[in-house]
């Protein structure tokens, strides 16, 4: 269960630099796994293929990094 | 307006083994009433029954989306904070109603209004806590939508999302300087509330055939985003603007839709008869145009200016229809 209100005392720049390197993560997820990951769906796609979802292994949303404990 | 060329419902990625429906886990035919289930966007990183998708959605969308999310991430950091100690009483909250959206609006809302936060409001598993939502809405730019469902439609709802969000983020920092807890909502892929419901009390607007809001405004052409406050406020009143009149005859949403994901008929979901689109069906193309929004763009009250008049048509229409002898037909 998780309450809305849990107010937060207030971020310190250690936090908004994790915040900064998570981002860092995030973009370079983006371009290089995530960029290998659309060449092989465009190619599939380009060949009537289908790329299996579930065949992929462990996937990662883009936005994991944010989610990771420090 | 009307798609041009939309690409057809043929997929080049899916399941071999799919999971479980989309529509089971939203309460597709469920005549109880339950809080929502989260099943495609992602809140706090959860393993969701739609996973591998929701992952290869967020890693396929262009970057000239992508970099909106990027930026709202950054300045969601911002969504809460530390309350000023000093707090100001506040006696009337009819009054700090409109200061609060005199405020929202000055930071760049288009729409706002006030709403009490109900189980309804929050998915499964969460617990309120804040007993306000100020919802906030923004049109989207209807040239840049005219687009969908293109790369450049998308890219426009996650500007507008992240300009929605910095309103509530600011809107927040000024009600915590007031010396009251409030945190911002404005992350359409990681919330923990449900917008739709809380704006259709907060006087939005209506839930259309195609399952988004249209407000007399804006039409369905609008993005959401909230703050969630103990601040005393007076609240807002649903509005009647007349959408089922013309949703329940009306077909451009569910004939445009090219996975054909849209019921022409209410749905019992979670306890509730209304509008509803198939998950199942949708969401394959939704990741395809990297979020469609074709239904949204075609639907009549969408079209710049329009609403007023068409909602002064309709009501006019039920009064003359429910009273045949006070007048004719208007047209």
């Amino acid at each position: 269960m998780r309450t809305l209100n849990a107010s937060d005392p207030g971020r310190s720049i250690l936090q908004d630099l994790r915040l900064l390197r998570s981002i860092g993560s995030m973009v370079l997820q983006y371009w290089i796994q995530g960029g290998r990951l659309r060449r092989e769906y465009r190619r599939r796609e380009a060949r009537g293929e289908t790329l299996w979802l579930d065949a992929l292994g462990e996937t990662q949303h883009r936005e994991a990094p944010l989610h990771r404990k420090p | 307006m009307r798609p041009t060329a939309p690409p057809p419902p043929r997929y080049a990625f899916g399941y071999q083994k799919p999971p479980v429906s989309g529509n089971a886990i939203n309460g597709l035919g469920e005549r109880q009433a339950s809080r929502a289930r989260k099943v495609f966007h992602s809140s706090s990183g959860e393993p969701l029954a739609w996973k591998a998708l929701d992952d290869f959605f967020s890693v396929i969308n262009p970057w000239r989306v992508v970099r909106h999310v990027i930026f709202n991430t950054w300045q969601l950091r911002r969504s809460d904070g530390p309350v000023r100690a000093a707090r100001r009483e506040v006696a009337d909250p009819r009054a700090m109603a409109e200061e609060i959206k005199a405020a929202a609006r000055r930071l760049g809302a288009s729409l706002v209004g006030v709403a009490e936060v109900t189980d309804e409001d929050l998915y499964e598993g969460r617990e309120p806590g804040l007993r306000y939502a100020i919802c906030l809405g923004m049109p989207m730019d209807r040239a840049e939508m005219e687009h969908a469902p293109q790369a450049r439609a998308a890219a426009e709802v996650m500007r507008t999302y992240r300009e929605i969000a910095r309103v509530a983020v600011r809107l927040a920092e000024e009600i915590r300087a007031m010396g009251w807890p409030a945190r911002a909502y404005g992350n359409p892929n990681s919330t923990d509330i449900l917008m739709i419901p809380l704006a259709v009390r907060a006087g939005f607007g209506e839930l259309g055939k195609h399952g988004s809001m249209i407000g007399v405004e804006h039409g369905s052409n609008f993005r959401l985003a909230a703050v969630l406050t103990d601040l005393p406020l007076s609240l807002d009143s649903p509005v009647d603007i007349a959408v089922d009149d013309l949703c329940l005859v009306c077909r451009r949403c569910v004939d445009d839709c090219p996975p054909r994901a849209i019921f022409d008929e209410k749905q019992w979901v979670r306890g509730q008869r209304k509008w509803y689109v198939d998950f199942d069906k949708c969401i394959p193309y939704f990741v395809k145009t990297y979020g469609c929004a074709i239904c949204i763009e075609v639907c009549p009250w969408s079209e710049p200016g329009r609403g007023p008049s068409l909602s002064a048509q309709l009501l006019e229409r039920r009064r003359a229809q429910a009273s045949p002898s006070d007048g004719g037909t208007p047209t």
